[in-house]
């Protein structure tokens, strides 16, 4: 992690991860703005390798910026903080691209080893959010065709995946679910891991529908 | 063969209407004309004026009463015997018991039939005569000169009560067949009608006699009566053969009117004595076809209520009634040679159908009669009322004058008024009017607060109050306006979210749903759509406004409660920061959104996650004892989540001030729809903890626990003591029906 973006309108809170990044990436060199536009205006100019940014902006959405940052900077990883934790938006910025998200009112240390989880590839998993990628994956598979899907099976996600996602939203933590279902702590990280990349794949799957649609790409 | 089997009332769909009041008039007119010919003819025979029973012992006949201004006054006195009736020059007729046979329908064979007659023949003879001479008992001669008419008020009782019958079958059955349309078995009333006021008009010349009738206008009126009679048993087993459904083929309805005519000619001729009783074997073979036809019916309305109550109907109104008079009369003449009812009863009995019929009209839907004819016809009959009692009372109480006009009023105010009101709440138990009237506040109100149920549920028991259907089932949405389906039978009411209702006949199953209960249905239903929807622009009003209060709190509070969080040294106060946050959000996300349900399984989840955090980062186990399976299908207001959750969250905190514990339980049941919440610690660790700062907010912290619990209409126990502290909350719950609930998951 060379190079660090922090869009963050909260001067604290934008003040500390300016302070804190380096330590959390040794060697790294972090940037803070404070709306979209300074967001838009540092990446035309510098290249990024993570991408911190809050939802409610000044003169935008994170969600949004996020979208953009995933389309014409596919190295840049970026990473949700936010005050609120909805699922509605967190889901919106995870399916924008995001591959993982902060709560602003964990401890710090917590959230720079959660940072640091992600960067690593073990994002987070809340029960909202997992029942909401659930929900995500069983309408893929009925838009598909595949019949009514009640419960997420028949769809991209492999079984042991779904009873993952279904521990997790009934609000078991990650080794409570790795003991429940005989497995390791790190296994379901990587459970949890390859369920993000679905999302990812499914997001881009459906960017390429759409950009056919469009008639962007040709479709034979 | 569906098609044929398709609801009769829609099969006999309404075509045209025509003035029905003309109508109506005509019908009266008609009513009028029969009564003018029978009065005429009735008072247009030799008269003698005395009015005569059977003797009990011996042969004659006794004198009853004598009329005062007749021609046998001051001759012939009540008491008197009378063993025979003659002319000057002739011979005496003998006279007996059986010449006062009222109706020659008793005698079994043409050979008895005859001999009455040919005797009627000879007294009618002698009553024609310019002087009746009258051989009493005792001897004495006495020379009458018989009046060669009678004045309309000597008539028998019996002879308008036969009037009154028959008007009434002809009225109802116009009046049936004028609303109804040109459908066939509305006809067939009429036609039904029409025929039993023939058979009445007969009748009532037959029983006015004095004494007797020439054998020849007899055997007229006799013809006249079976024809009429006949008639009034062909169209009704018609309309049994087709109402409420098609039964059988018309074969047998043919060879039924062949019978039936070649009966009335093997009377008029005499051609053969039928077997036991020539009226009787008759009236047999018509009581048998009903039966059948009833039968039929049946069967073939078998899985239809609607037209199950129309078989009903007439299985009770036409079939037994008739049965009953048919049996009291002619069989129990076929039997025992006399009948156990007078004629008067038996046809009175028949012609009661025609008033069971308005019943029937207006209760079952019959014929798919719009109940504001019911109004026309009482109308008219108050009219008409009026007018003839005032004739009666000037005729029967003569010396009256002008006062007549108020006694008519008097009974027409006390026993007109009283009996139509009460025949009106029979036919129309509850008036709708003030139900909604009643309901419909209460309904609003529900809808309005939210208290007392969801307004789905507020709905339906608006629909139960109104029409008191004998049972409710939800259905699919199938319109989004109320209908009438199964000719009546059912009603659907759409929900006012989601699905439908279907409310099974009205009244606990006494009536079937009117098209009256249909414009009611749709009155309501729009009045509360519209409700619903203004509701709903308010909500949405108010979640543009929450949204905008969100955004505040995110900017302004937000921000500085972070900064609190993270840049407070002091442990508790960030603590504290962090609950304030929490609530913070709860509040923006939940107040104000009082009708959504977030699913009971995905709070929990939340609750532990959030819990089994702030446990983590105090170095304190969490055991989470609840059944994720038991929550499915149970759904919290977005009050209860927020009061649950600071409950939650404040019984934590209290069990780790408490005394710093090693693990903190925190268990879920369910009992029935009741949910018993409980946080205890173990009691372990370092005694004493409670430093002087906590009591105070320990003390407002358990108010307002309690004031939350009691909000949802529940309780709270707390159990403390130097180690231990407990919270249990008991709080009923609703289940949410398997609706979606996405609105508002977080985390």
């Amino acid at each position: 992690m060379k190079h660090c973006l922090v869009v963050e309108d909260h001067a604290h809170t934008r003040q500390w991860w300016l302070a804190e990044l380096p330590g959390i990436f040794p060697g790294c060199v972090a940037r803070a703005v404070s709306t979209v536009a300074g967001a838009r205006r540092l990446l035309r100019q510098e290249r990024f390798s993570l991408a911190i940014v809050d939802i409610k902006l000044p003169d935008g959405s994170g969600v949004d910026l996020i979208g953009e940052i995933c389309r014409r900077h596919p190295d840049t990883m970026c990473v949700v903080n936010s005050i609120f934790d909805d699922d509605q938006h967190v889901f919106a910025a995870l399916r924008a691209g995001a591959q993982g998200y902060l709560t602003k009112d964990e401890p710090r240390d917590s959230q720079a080893e959660q940072l640091r989880r992600i960067v690593h590839g073990q994002p987070p998993l809340s029960p909202g959010i997992a029942r909401r990628i659930l929900r995500h994956f069983a309408r893929q598979g009925e838009s598909r065709g595949a019949g009514p899907v009640a419960d997420g099976s028949a769809h991209d996600l492999t079984e042991r995946e779904v009873d993952v996602l279904r521990l997790i939203a009934k609000g078991y933590s990650r080794p409570e679910v790795a003991e429940l279902l005989g497995l390791s702590v790190n296994t379901v990280a990587t459970y949890t891991k390859s369920i993000y990349r679905k999302l990812d794949i499914s997001r881009r799957a459906e960017a390429v529908v759409e950009a056919v649609r469009l008639g962007l790409i040709r479709s034979d | 063969m569906r098609t044929a089997r398709t609801n009769a009332p829609e099969r006999w769909r309404r075509r045209e209407r025509r003035s029905p009041l003309h109508a109506l008039v005509g019908a009266l007119v008609l009513v009028a004309a029969a009564l003018s010919v029978t009065g005429w003819q009735a008072t247009h025979v030799p008269w003698l004026g005395i009015e005569l029973a059977t003797q009990a012992e011996g042969g004659g006949v006794a004198v009853v009463s004598v009329w005062a201004d007749g021609p046998a006054a001051g001759i012939v006195v009540a008491g008197d015997v009378l063993s025979g009736i003659g002319t000057v020059s002739g011979e005496a007729v003998s006279l007996g018991p059986a010449d006062l046979v009222v109706d020659p329908d008793v005698h079994p064979t043409f050979a008895s039939l005859n001999a009455f007659l040919q005797r009627q023949d000879r007294l009618a003879a002698a009553l024609a005569a310019p002087v009746t001479v009258i051989t009493a008992a005792d001897g004495r001669t006495l020379k009458v000169q018989a009046r060669p008419g009678r004045p309309l008020s000597t008539l028998p009782a019996d002879f308008w009560l036969f009037q009154i019958y028959g008007a009434t079958a002809l009225l109802v059955g116009a009046w049936v067949w004028l609303t109804a349309g040109q459908r066939l078995p509305a006809l067939l009333i009429f036609a039904s009608g029409l025929a039993f006021l023939v058979s009445t008009a007969s009748a009532s010349l037959i029983v006015a006699r004095e004494l007797a009738l020439p054998a020849a206008t007899l055997r007229n009126l006799v013809s006249a009566f079976h024809l009429g009679n006949n008639l009034f048993s062909l169209v009704l087993i018609a309309l049994m053969w087709h109402y409420p459904r098609r039964v059988g083929g018309r074969l047998l309805l043919w060879l039924f009117a062949g019978w039936l005519a070649f009966a009335w000619l093997n009377e008029r001729h005499q051609w053969h004595d039928l077997p036991g009783h020539n009226v009787g074997f008759q009236v047999s073979i018509v009581m048998l076809v009903g039966i059948v036809a009833v039968a039929g019916q049946w069967r073939a309305t078998r899985g239809s209520a609607a037209d199950r109550a129309v078989v009903k109907f007439l299985l009770l109104a036409l079939v037994l009634v008739n049965i009953i008079a048919l049996l009291a009369y002619y069989h129990a003449a076929w039997l025992s040679g006399r009948p156990l009812l007078p004629l008067v009863g038996s046809l009175g009995l028949a012609g009661l159908f025609y008033l069971a019929l308005v019943i029937g009209v207006v209760r079952y839907r019959m014929f798919d009669v719009e109940r504001w004819w019911l109004h026309i016809w009482l109308w008219l009959a108050a009219g008409v009322g009026i007018l003839g009692l005032d004739i009666l009372v000037s005729v029967l109480v003569p010396g009256l004058g002008q006062y007549t006009l108020v006694l008519v009023l008097v009974l027409v105010g006390w026993v007109y008024f009283p009996l139509r009101q009460w025949l009106w709440e029979k036919a129309f138990p509850a008036s709708e009017s003030a139900q909604v009237l009643q309901s419909l506040p209460a309904f609003m109100l529900q809808l309005v607060t939210g208290r007392g149920g969801d307004p789905e549920s507020a709905w339906r028991t608006l629909l139960d109050d109104l029409f008191q259907p004998l049972e409710t089932a939800r259905v699919a949405r199938m319109a989004e306006v109320p209908r009438l389906l199964s000719g009546g039978e059912r009603l659907y009411v759409p929900g006012l979210e989601s699905g439908g209702y279907e409310l099974r006949l009205a009244n606990h199953g006494a009536r079937l749903l009117h098209s009256r209960d249909l414009a009611l249905a749709r009155t309501i239903h729009d009045i509360a759509a519209r409700l619903v929807a203004e509701l709903e622009a308010h909500r949405r009003g108010v979640t543009r406004e929450r949204e905008r209060i969100m955004r505040d709190l995110h900017d302004d509070v937000g921000g500085r409660l972070l900064t609190l969080i993270h840049e407070c040294r002091q442990r508790r106060a960030a603590e504290t920061a962090r609950e304030a946050l929490e609530a913070l959000r709860d509040v923006i996300y939940l107040n104000g959104d009082g009708e959504a349900r977030v699913a009971l399984e995905e709070v929990v989840a939340r609750w532990r996650r959030q819990t089994r955090k702030r446990l983590e980062r105090v170095g304190v186990r969490l055991a989470w004892d609840w059944d994720p399976d038991m929550l499915a299908g149970f759904g919290l207001s977005a009050r209860a989540v927020l009061n649950l959750g600071r409950i939650l969250q404040e019984a934590v905190s209290n069990a780790l001030r408490h005394a710093r514990p090693g693990e903190i339980r925190v268990a879920g049941r369910l009992s029935g729809e009741v949910l018993h919440l409980l946080v205890a610690n173990d009691g372990v660790g370092r005694t004493g903890a409670a430093d002087d700062g906590d009591a105070g907010a320990g003390g407002q912290g358990m108010e307002n626990m309690r004031r939350r619990a009691a909000e949802l209409g529940g309780s709270l126990v707390v159990e403390a003591s130097a180690q231990t502290y407990r919270v249990e909350v008991v709080v009923p719950l609703a289940r949410t029906e398997g609706r979606a609930d996405e609105t508002l998951s977080r985390r």
